[in-house]
């Protein structure tokens, strides 16, 4: 195995374990971060992969498109994290409301559970 | 020497899967922020080792330096807040509303199948040697700059760049319409001066930091560099003297502010306008003058990402002050105060 499958790998792993924190962490904080890490190992993937091509030129184009995508996500990020804040102001808790709040016994879970 | 190339470049690797791991499983924020700046760091390593120095310099000034400064200050004030009282589940995620166990179960599973697919998938691909390099590479000079990501960036892929200083503009905008105008930075004039320590840094560091943001600008053209890493530097900067008070907040209200902000997206629009009747195509460049026009519009992008990312630092964290529209329908106002003080009761 050569280092460049070693990154591709890592990317593969880091974008399915940010994906599945995404969706089983209710707190927003963490759904941020973990999109976030999703996006770094999306692009971890963009690159190794060309470099598995042709070992002996880097492909600009993949690089344009992560350098594009790490400014996006960073804005992306910060817009987030301003929504977050709003919804903290507004139920005093780091989490999306439920989707009906009647039924707080099983609802909530089956609520997150459909995202 | 490949050896020991290996070992770095595995060393670097368990490094980022066991830091996204722990900050993703960890219940404490604070901890999980410090990771995800160790992670970015880390993060900038692997770009250099894959031989992309573009991309190291902008993960560690965006990805782990401007976004890890997003999370901190959001924590910030969030402690400023709740004070040093009981554990609050802002800080402090129990796990109480995450999803039942059956359900992690069946993505955990789901999730392992996705890894085991697509690394076969990934790994598994033939190695058809790509065209695209070298094509890139034999037409590189048309593009006016040997940078050849900055010839892609501006020339070649020059709408995509358009299109991400929109998307800049449009998330500030998004925060800008959020912003319930709570913003508690720096010193009022004719404060004195509290903290010796930021003024000396900022003395010492902001002077740097532009002529370093300036030089990659420049240089961008021809070596690793170009507007967003050199537009984050200066946000940097910006950072500093807005937490030292020594420029008064960006504000939306603020005319130049409103100005830089847009002056990016705008100058790339009419300098892709421009030239349509020389060249016929929108972005199109004509001959002799794509270095002039790209130097201009990457000037205009470093300012423009300099101060959306100051104000976005600046506008996101402050945590907002109760919201009178909700006031007018609960009369104890501050959600936020009253579920914090019912935590400490209980």
């Amino acid at each position: 195995m050569n280092p460049v499958d070693l990154y591709m790998l890592a990317g593969i792993v880091i974008t399915l374990i940010a994906l599945y924190a995404a969706l089983t962490r209710a707190h927003l904080f963490w759904k941020v971060l973990a999109i976030n890490l999703m996006g770094t190992g999306v692009f971890l993937i963009l690159l190794a992969a060309p470099s598995r091509r042709t070992p002996e030129i880097a492909d600009p184009l993949p690089q344009a498109m992560v350098l594009t995508g790490i400014v996006v996500a960073v804005a992306a990020t910060a817009l987030a994290l301003g929504i977050a804040l709003r919804v903290i102001a507004r139920s005093g808790l780091p989490f999306l409301p439920d989707g009906d709040e009647e039924d707080q016994g099983s609802g909530g879970s089956a609520g997150e559970a459909s995202r | 020497m490949t050896a020991l190339g290996f070992l770095l470049d595995a060393a670097v690797v368990l490094l980022l899967v066991g830091l996204a791991t722990r900050l993703l499983l960890t219940r404490h924020l604070f901890e999980a922020i410090v990771l995800f700046v160790s992670y970015g760091l880390t993060l900038s390593l692997a770009w250099v080792r894959l031989g992309a120095p573009n991309i190291a310099l902008a993960e560690a000034a965006l990805g782990a330096g401007v976004t890890g400064a997003l999370f901190l200050n959001t924590y910030q004030r969030l402690t400023e807040r709740i004070g040093d009282g009981p554990k609050s589940p802002l800080l402090e995620d129990d796990g109480s509303r995450d999803p039942p166990a059956w359900f992690k179960g069946v993505l955990g599973g789901g999730v392992l199948l996705l890894v085991l697919g697509a690394g076969w998938a990934l790994l598994g691909a033939g190695r058809r040697p790509a065209f695209l390099p070298h094509e890139i590479a034999a037409r590189l000079p048309e593009t006016g700059v040997q940078n050849p990501v900055t010839g892609v960036l501006l020339n070649f892929r020059g709408y995509d760049t358009l299109l991400e200083i929109a998307v800049l503009v449009a998330a500030m905008a998004g925060v800008w319409s959020l912003d319930r105008g709570s913003r508690r930075f720096g010193r009022a004039r004719g404060e004195p001066d509290e903290d010796p320590v930021l003024h000396a840094l900022t003395r010492f560091a902001v002077p740097v930091t532009v002529v370093t943001a300036v030089y990659l600008t420049w240089v961008g053209s021809t070596e690793p560099g170009g507007a967003f890493q050199a537009g984050s530097l200066l946000a940097g900067a910006g950072v500093l003297l807005t937490v030292a008070g020594v420029l008064p907040p960006p504000t939306a209200a603020s005319r130049p502010v409103r100005a830089m902000v847009a002056g990016g997206m705008a100058g790339f629009i009419l300098a892709g306008i421009a030239v349509l009747p020389l060249t016929g195509q929108f972005l199109h460049y004509p001959e002799g003058w794509a270095y002039p026009m790209i130097l201009g519009i990457e000037a205009l992008l470093t300012v423009s990402i300099a101060v959306v990312l100051v104000e976005l630092f600046v506008d996101v964290p402050a945590v907002p002050e109760p919201d009178p529209a909700l006031e007018s329908v609960d009369p104890s106002g501050d959600p936020l105060g009253r579920a914090l003080r019912g935590k400490e009761g209980s």
